[in-house]
């Protein structure tokens, strides 16, 4: 009798995993590993501590962090790092092993922001940068102006993740990106690998084709590198050249300065988010692995173009950042 | 006057035999029918690289008579097949006569044992080539009469400038202490391509050998390797040699702190262009070819168990001699268990990686299952060749009565059946093995390749995104039934070489995938990484990956390092790996022996002017 109550449980748990997929696929509900774990926030703490204990694993002996490897991201304003605290509690959500660096400016968050990230975990690191390092010639700008993309002058600074010397590898992650299901396998690749901005039609499949050449266009969005001094001190070199105009962005430095010489990452790890609107012959959910909300960012008001099937998506970043907005 | 005397000089031993060959075209065009090489006499194995001439002109035979009759040395003259045939003296060795009791009492060199041929053969060499040597400075002074008419004639003419002997290797090195000693009028030049104690201390497994360079007791050493005889060959002849040379600047602490003697110029080995680049810009083309001809390979290797996609999968390859140790065969298993696992965490990456291993070990001949499973594949592809015809002629046919047949009205029902009973063959074939790893029958049965394979758990299993095929002999097109493929048509059709090697003193599978346009990984231990740092501003940019293996690091890091460049080449895509191949090819031209010529003769010169005769005033400080 106590065996069969046990293996209809172990049947229910399967039905709900099941379920939850299914859920996901057609419906827009989280992740079935969310539901097992709760966000909810512990007893006896505020809020915000609860919410990370809960689900901050603490490095320990067996639990160690791999000492020179890091995923880092970047905020220069409220709205991102906020995106950035919900991105390093996705990969934790996630289990990497790995250290968890947010560089953010100090001058241009609030006081309650930069209040939030310092009290947010001891093991993250914090990194404050000066953005206006990275700011590119008067001739950049004035492009991007005419081109009418005068916001992608602050895309630079994510040059800043190429400084951190004390970690041997690192992954960048955009601030604006969510990780669904555990990618410390990127570490195994070597620099420079990169996620790249395909020609195809949006709902095309999204295979990596071996004859495909649009390799030439690097989103980064997400990549691998190797921090150096001379790498960061080269890459700082085409950014102060007055001569070069960069209407790419950041995109257009790395590309100029890797040329061919770069490794292309499947999409799977930077998926827009609205490409579940293809439906599942496309992205299978289950393949999915980081959503970039490169358009209708989470935290602004919700706007009618977004895709039902967007929904989850919005819901996991909501869940996840409940808890920070509070101010403790 | 140049002689360049070598124990491989016609007789393809190793690798100072490919040096000798490559470069044979631009001595030639350099010194004319001044450059003469030296060689020993096998017998018959030498007649195939070798043509005497049958009647040499009078002053040649008049020498060889002088020979004979006065050193009682006998010689074959004649010209060496190679590209630009080369005059060569091939000389025979008195089987009865060791020079052992001579070397022992003119140089205090002994303990030779009867079993050591290798040293016994060295020092019978030395001394002949000496003697020859000798003779030849004795005749050309002696009296002789020169015939002008003649172009050979040059040998005994040019009495106004001072011959230069150039020795490679310790094999034939006793003849540079035997003629300095004699105090002969020659300028000596002495190459070491490796050095014999560097070899020995690296094959016993000594990581850090680099490392421990400054701190080898040197005498001590050779002698508990028993090699204390051949250790003071090689030391004599670079002390004794007017210029001392080597190949890279690893070789070149070899010599520093082995040798005790800095070289006075380096040499770096290069290769012949016209071997290599049948035409600029072809290797894009030559390489799909030969892949072709690897990917039939591979159909025929997993018949009935093709589960990846060809177009997906990259070739890597490592080739040369079995030195577990020395050539990192140990480091690329263990890099291939790693890209393995990487693979396997990344399945979106889509890629299969065939790691050929092409390195010569005992074996009993072909196994079974490579045979049988390639036999199925050569006739499944003569049964669709003939039904390619038959199926062209029914749609012609079908066409010209004006209707499009549809796809199954193209086959018949025989000829389907023919079809099924392939795939039934294949079937029976897979069904009682994987792809073997190996194509042959060892002959040993704890291979070190085959048990660390074993243990890494590369079985060729359908899961496993890396694939191993080892091939322990090397290839030779006209009697390999599953590969026949040249050597160099072989490294074009890869993509990448492996090369990890802790001991290359020079290292040609490198060079020579550069030149056909393949990209390669090696070791910053290996003199043509050394070489190739020194030319280009960035080896990656020009397809060498270098990899670290001269500080000293934990072994993991290597084979993680390893894992990431073969990685890294995995993960290109057509047009990049197309763009890089080009851009290897291009750069290949530093290595061509018209660039490098230069610093040979630089240490001829050098020689020259040490050599010369001493002037009155400075008789008194002596030559040595």
């Amino acid at each position: 009798m106590r065996t069969a109550v046990i293996s209809l449980f172990i049947a229910l748990a399967a039905l709900e995993t099941l379920v939850g997929s299914f859920l996901f696929l057609y419906d827009g509900t989280p992740f079935p590993s969310l539901i097992r774990r709760p966000l909810s926030p512990g007893c006896g703490e505020t809020p915000l501590q609860g919410l990370v204990a809960n689900i901050y694993p603490q490095p320990n002996e067996s639990y160690p962090l791999a000492k020179d490897q890091a995923f880092v991201t970047i905020c220069s304003s409220d709205d991102y790092c906020r995106g950035a605290l919900a991105l390093m509690l996705s990969l934790r959500q996630t289990g990497t092993t790995r250290h968890l660096v947010v560089m953010y400016s100090p001058k241009e968050i609030s006081p309650s922001t930069l209040t939030i990230l310092q009290q947010f975990h001891p093991s993250l690191h914090l990194v404050p940068f000066d953005p206006s390092a990275y700011r590119p010639s008067q001739r950049t700008i004035d492009e991007l102006e005419r081109i009418h993309k005068p916001h992608w002058k602050n895309s630079f600074t994510k040059l800043a993740a190429f400084s951190l010397t004390n970690f041997t590898k690192v992954i960048y992650i955009d601030s604006d990106s969510l990780v669904v299901q555990n990618i410390d396998e990127l570490f195994l690749l070597p620099h420079f690998s990169c996620t790249y901005q395909s020609n195809h039609e949006p709902c095309s499949p999204r295979t990596v084709d071996e004859e495909d050449d649009t390799f030439q266009h690097i989103n980064s969005g997400l990549f691998v590198t190797r921090p150096s001094q001379r790498l960061f001190q080269e890459l700082m070199g085409h950014l102060a050249d007055p001569s070069a105009v960069w209407w790419n962005g950041d995109q257009q430095i790395l590309l100029h300065h890797f040329g061919p010489q770069w490794n292309r990452l499947p999409q799977v790890y930077s998926v827009g988010i609205d490409a579940c609107a293809c439906g599942p012959d496309v992205y299978r959910p289950s393949s999915i692995k980081v959503v970039h909300f490169y358009k209708g960012k989470p935290w602004s008001p919700p706007s009618s173009d977004r895709h039902p099937c967007t929904r989850s998506f919005y819901r996991l970043w909501q869940q996840y950042t409940r808890n920070i907005t509070t101010t403790p | 006057m140049l002689f360049e005397c070598s124990w491989e000089v016609a007789n393809k031993v190793g690798g100072v035999h490919s040096v000798l060959v490559s470069k044979a075209s631009e001595m030639v065009a350099t010194y004319g029918a001044g450059y003469v090489t030296i060689g020993p006499w096998l017998g018959n194995a030498s007649a195939l690289q070798f043509d005497e001439s049958t009647s040499p002109p009078p002053s040649i035979a008049a020498f060889l008579h002088f020979l004979e009759s006065v050193a009682g040395l006998k010689a074959h003259y004649g010209s060496w097949l190679v590209s630009a045939n080369p005059a060569v003296f091939l000389l025979e060795m008195n089987p009865h006569h060791d020079y052992r009791a001579d070397l022992w009492r003119e140089l205090r060199i002994g303990n030779i044992s009867d079993q050591d041929s290798t040293t016994r053969d060295a020092v019978k060499f030395g001394y002949t080539v000496a003697r020859f040597f000798a003779s030849y400075l004795d005749f050309r002074d002696g009296g002789f009469t020169p015939d002008p008419s003649h172009p050979t004639a040059d040998l005994f003419l040019t009495k106004a400038q001072l011959p230069v002997l150039h020795v490679h290797e310790w094999q034939a090195g006793l003849a540079v202490t035997l003629l300095r000693s004699w105090k002969k009028q020659v300028g000596l030049v002495f190459t070491t391509h490796a050095t014999i104690l560097g070899r020995h201390l690296c094959a016993g497994g000594d990581v850090q050998f680099y490392q421990h360079l400054p701190l080898i007791d040197v005498d001590r050493e050779a002698g508990s390797r028993g090699i204390y005889a051949q250790y003071c060959i090689e030391r004599g002849a670079a002390a004794n040699a007017h210029v001392l040379t080597t190949v890279s600047t690893v070789t070149a602490q070899e010599c520093k702190y082995l040798l005790k003697r800095e070289p006075d110029v380096l040499t770096p080995n290069g290769l012949s262009s016209t071997t290599y680049q049948p035409a600029s810009g072809e290797a894009e083309n030559l390489h799909t070819r030969y892949k072709m001809m690897l990917h039939e390979f591979v159909r025929g290797h997993w018949t009935g168990q093709l589960t990846f996609d060809l177009n997906h999968t990259i070739y890597a390859f490592f080739a040369g001699r079995y030195e577990y140790l020395n050539k990192g065969i140990d480091i690329f298993l263990d890099a291939l268990g790693w890209l393995n696992n990487a693979l396997q965490a990344m399945p979106t990456l889509e890629r299969t990686v065939v790691a050929f291993i092409i390195t010569p070990a005992p074996t009993q001949g072909w196994n079974n299952a490579t045979l049988s499973g390639h036999f199925a594949a050569v006739k499944l592809r003569q049964t669709c060749d003939e039904l390619k015809a038959t199926i062209g002629n029914r749609l012609f046919d079908s066409v010209s009565h004006g209707i499009i047949p549809s796809g199954s009205a193209l086959l018949t029902t025989a000829e389907e059946t023919a079809l099924k009973r392939h795939l039934l063959l294949q079937k029976g074939h897979a069904s009682y093995m994987l792809p073997p790893v190996v194509t042959h029958n060892m002959a040993n049965e704890h291979d070190p390749i085959l048990a660390h394979l074993r243990r890494l758990g590369l079985a060729n299993h359908p899961t496993q995104p890396v694939k191993v095929v080892y091939h322990p002999d090397f290839l030779n097109p006209s009697a390999n039934p599953i590969l026949p493929l040249e050597y160099l048509d072989f490294v074009r059709g890869c993509h990448v070489g492996v090369f990890p090697s802790l001991y290359e003193p020079f290292g040609l599978t490198p060079c020579e995938a550069m030149c056909c346009g393949t990209p390669s990984i090696t070791s910053n231990t290996s003199g043509f990484a050394r070489t190739l740092v020194g030319a280009v501003p960035n080896p990656e940019e020009v397809g060498v990956f270098v990899l670290d293996r001269m500080n000293p690091r934990p072994r993991e890091q290597i084979v993680s390092d390893l894992g990431e460049l073969l990685l890294k080449c995995a993960l290109m895509h057509r047009p990049q790996r197309a763009n890089l191949r080009l851009k290897t090819e291009q750069a290949a031209h530093v290595l061509d022996w018209k660039n490098l010529i230069k610093y040979i003769m630089e240490a001829h010169q050098l020689a020259r002017t040490r050599a010369q005769p001493e002037r009155p005033s400075d008789a008194a400080s002596g030559i040595m």
